[in-house]
């Protein structure tokens, strides 16, 4: 497993994929498993005085690798299921080779309390605040600019969701400009050449949001409108489409943080 | 006002309301049972109000409330999809509200999630300074068999939900497959069983002696007894369970005959009734006093 770089993604992760072909044109060898398989390559032992997890892997790790392994027919196929994504976790969590992005103690990556979101933001502008609700008939008073996001992923004004799904919502400006900033470790790479992305420090801001979260490789959708910029995304494991612009100064970005 | 959130057929739950009556402090129950099929609203604003409908009834949730939960999230229990959405949904929406609420909440929904874990969380409690048992976690089945030479093991579920807890030997990995793990096993320690309840500062331990692997299997329960902790670890506990953001745990031990305190795990949501049956209720108390207070 020499040189070996773990990819632990589900089949159909395109970013995963581009990673494991600019790897290998690096010649790096790739192993790519989905979560319970890969779980299942780690041992960890837990020493008086340390832990130690063997293979020490450099790890590149999407939340694709557990959403289609969850289909349990029965309590016993569930447990082995959990028992897996357990150990991965702490694998993950406690390897000392270079993961992306690392678990932390809380949870996967990304997988942020609203106080920990609070912190992250507090110094670039904290959004609206944000309303968790059953449906759209429980926002009071929605306008217009009140959008959301509901638990089939489909996101617009509140008033044109579905009633009685589960959603969240918060004031949005429409005028709004957005930027797409990708962060991967201590560096960032806006989508676009926009000026007032330099003028509003859009990359330090970016990547003090990510260290902040702990986060190596994240994207941070920006809000700009002219009382300045709010961040009003953090997304742990960005999809294709979020990250085409910059894809070749992500790669080499991510080939390096898994290379070091 | 106290808020107690979860099922109401969870017995801990309800034994903790009781006592609260007992004390003549109200309680409000919120059956996460019935409001899943009702509806919610929670803001998360510097108001931080809380709307829930359900059961015919509408229920305001202040920031000025505290809090005692024990949220469980059945949506593994749902295979119809939007049930098991609502589940996810409800439960996450509470844990983003209780996040931010400036009163007690025992316990906040995050806090100690490595307890489902079990390597990372022996890792974690180790680095706070307890002596944790020697483990292997693996489908490696000749680092396995190698572990179970090395002494005698135990095996235990490695995610937190309550299985047994067994012992192990060579013979039991024969026709180990990697598909049917991974395994936790861990050094056996002889000695007593002891629970200790940490409530804000104060603690309540308890201690039995028994030949069982798993003292909670068979009348071993029966025969808890309080005792009094040496005070370094008493104040070790305290401060442990409020770093790992939790102002009530129950904290799992092995005593050796020598006196030497092994750590098993800290549990950030115990199902406390059976202890608390056996001290008159003095956990329930605590809870009722700490999240009065």
């Amino acid at each position: 497993m020499k040189d070996q770089i773990l990819i632990v993604a589900g089949g159909e992760d395109k970013v995963a994929t581009r990673l494991g072909i600019a790897l290998e044109k690096r010649g790096r060898p790739i192993i790519r498993l989905d979560g319970p398989s890969a779980a299942r390559i780690f041992s960890l032992r837990v020493l008086p005085n340390s832990t130690v997890v063997v293979p020490n892997l450099p790890m590149f790790v999407r939340a694709s690798a557990w959403a289609h392994t969850r289909t349990a027919r029965d309590g016993d196929e569930h447990f082995l299921w959990a028992e897996a994504y357990a150990t991965f976790w702490a694998a993950a969590a406690l390897s000392r080779a270079p993961v992306i992005n690392r678990p932390t103690p809380s949870g996967p990556a990304g997988q942020f309390t609203s106080t920990a979101i609070a912190a992250a933001l507090g110094m670039s502008g904290v959004p609206g605040p944000e309303v968790h609700a059953s449906g759209p008939e429980m926002i009071t008073d929605p306008t217009a600019e009140t959008w959301g996001e509901n638990v089939h992923l489909q996101s617009g004004p509140v008033a044109l969701l579905p009633q009685k799904v589960p959603l969240r919502a918060r004031k949005v400006n429409q005028d709004s400009l957005y930027e797409i900033v990708t962060v991967v470790g201590l560096r960032a790479f806006p989508a676009t050449m926009d000026p007032r992305t330099m003028e509003l420090r859009l990359v330090s801001r970016s990547v003090l949001i990510a260290r902040k979260l702990k986060l190596d490789f994240a994207t941070i959708t920006w809000s700009i409108d002219p009382a300045g910029a709010t961040a009003i995304r953090v997304h742990a494991t960005p999809q294709e489409a979020e990250i085409q612009y910059t894809w070749n100064e992500t790669a080499n970005a991510l080939c390096e943080e898994l290379t070091q | 006002m106290i808020v107690a959130i979860g099922l109401a057929v969870d017995e801990t739950l309800m034994r903790f309301v009781e006592c609260a009556a007992e004390s003549d402090i109200a309680v409000r129950v919120v059956d996460l049972a019935e409001l899943v099929i009702g509806d919610w609203r929670f803001e998360l604003s510097a108001e931080e109000s809380a709307e829930l409908r359900y059961a015919g009834k509408i229920v305001n949730l202040h920031s000025a409330d505290s809090f005692f939960c024990r949220i469980i999230d059945l949506s593994s229990e749902h295979f119809f999809a939007p049930h098991a959405r609502r589940w996810q949904a409800l439960t996450a929406a509470l844990g983003y509200w209780l996040d931010i609420v400036p009163s007690r909440v025992a316990n906040r929904c995050d806090r100690c999630a490595h307890n489902s874990s079990k390597p990372l969380h022996e890792t974690i409690l180790q680095k706070m300074g307890f002596d944790i048992p020697e483990s292997l976690t693996s489908c490696a089945r000749t680092e396995l068999v190698k572990f179970v030479h090395a002494g005698p093991a135990i095996s235990k579920a490695i995610c937190g939900v309550r299985a047994d807890c067994i012992t192990v030997e060579e013979g039991d990995f024969e026709d180990f497959e990697p598909a049917n793990g991974p395994v936790h096993l861990q050094r056996q320690i002889s000695g007593a069983d002891a629970r200790i309840h940490v409530v804000g500062g104060d603690l309540i331990a308890q201690k039995v002696v028994s030949g069982n692997i798993d003292y909670r299997r068979g009348s071993a329960l029966d025969h808890m007894e309080v005792f009094t902790p040496p005070p370094s670890l008493r104040d070790q506990l305290v401060t442990a369970t409020r770093d790992l953001g939790l102002a009530f745990a129950g904290w799992d031990f092995k005593i050796e005959p020598s006196g030497k305190y092994w750590c098993l795990e800290a549990n950030p949501m115990p199902g406390y009734l059976p202890y608390d049956l056996r001290c008159g209720g003095a956990i329930s108390r605590a809870l009722v006093a700490y999240l009065s207070t």
